[in-house]
């Protein structure tokens, strides 16, 4: 980061800056570099812990007695980590074909299909019409001389 | 079965015709599917297969016979 007072590029793990020791304002972020000041609060309206909750940037010491874990920029831990914004893709991302139920159902439906004319074709009694006699009704007898 | 057979053809003569199918050199037994001897198969005027009976039973035979008739 820049040093407010030389401009020198100075580290910002320490508070001074390592060039001329002036102190590093840590407190004033730029509000475009923090998300959470543009985030609206998405709790419901009849939250019934809404008012046990700090409100951000209520962080208090720790010998507080209302003391709560505070998370990067001063919002308490409760809200960590912060709701997704401004990653969605632009356009959904294609399933491949076997995680569809498509090609699934294509088969169970041809397995039902072919199962279908089987049973039919198994339990057709047929016919033949060759074997009528005189065109009437016609009993084969199907007999054995041994 | 034979004089059974017999008897029923010659009761519903005119009505139900009866063909005799030698299992062992009768190409059409084949065709029928047989499995088992005796086996009668009734059919109506145009072919199609009305009843099927495996094995020697008088009475299922003359049952078949009504059947074959529409009674």
């Amino acid at each position: 980061m820049l040093c407010p007072k030389c401009h020198a590029e100075t580290s910002d793990i320490t508070n001074t800056c390592v060039w001329c020791g002036a102190t590093l304002n840590w407190a004033s972020p730029a509000p475009s570099t923090d998300p959470y000041t543009a985030m609206p609060d998405r709790r419901p309206p009849g939250d019934p812990f809404a008012d046990h909750q700090q409100a951000a940037g209520d962080c208090v010491p720790p010998n507080d007695a209302s003391f709560q874990a505070c998370g990067p920029a001063g919002r308490p831990v409760s809200e960590w980590p912060p709701p997704d914004v401004g990653h969605r893709p632009s356009h959904r991302a294609r399933k491949p074909w076997y995680l569809t139920p498509v090609p699934y159902v294509a088969v169970l439906l041809a397995v039902i299909g072919v199962a279908t004319f089987l049973m039919l074709r198994g339990g057709s009694t047929g016919a033949f019409p060759e074997l009528v006699v005189g065109k009437q009704p016609t009993l084969l007898n199907v007999y054995t001389d041994t | 079965m034979k004089p059974i057979v017999d008897g029923l053809a010659q009761q519903y003569q005119g009505k139900v015709a009866v063909r005799n199918v030698n299992a062992a050199n009768d190409p059409n037994a084949s065709k029928l599917g047989v499995n088992v001897v005796p086996t009668y198969i009734f059919l109506n005027s145009t072919g199609n297969v009305i009843e099927r009976q495996e094995g020697g039973n008088p009475q299922a035979l003359k049952q078949g016979f009504e059947k074959a008739t529409g009674k």
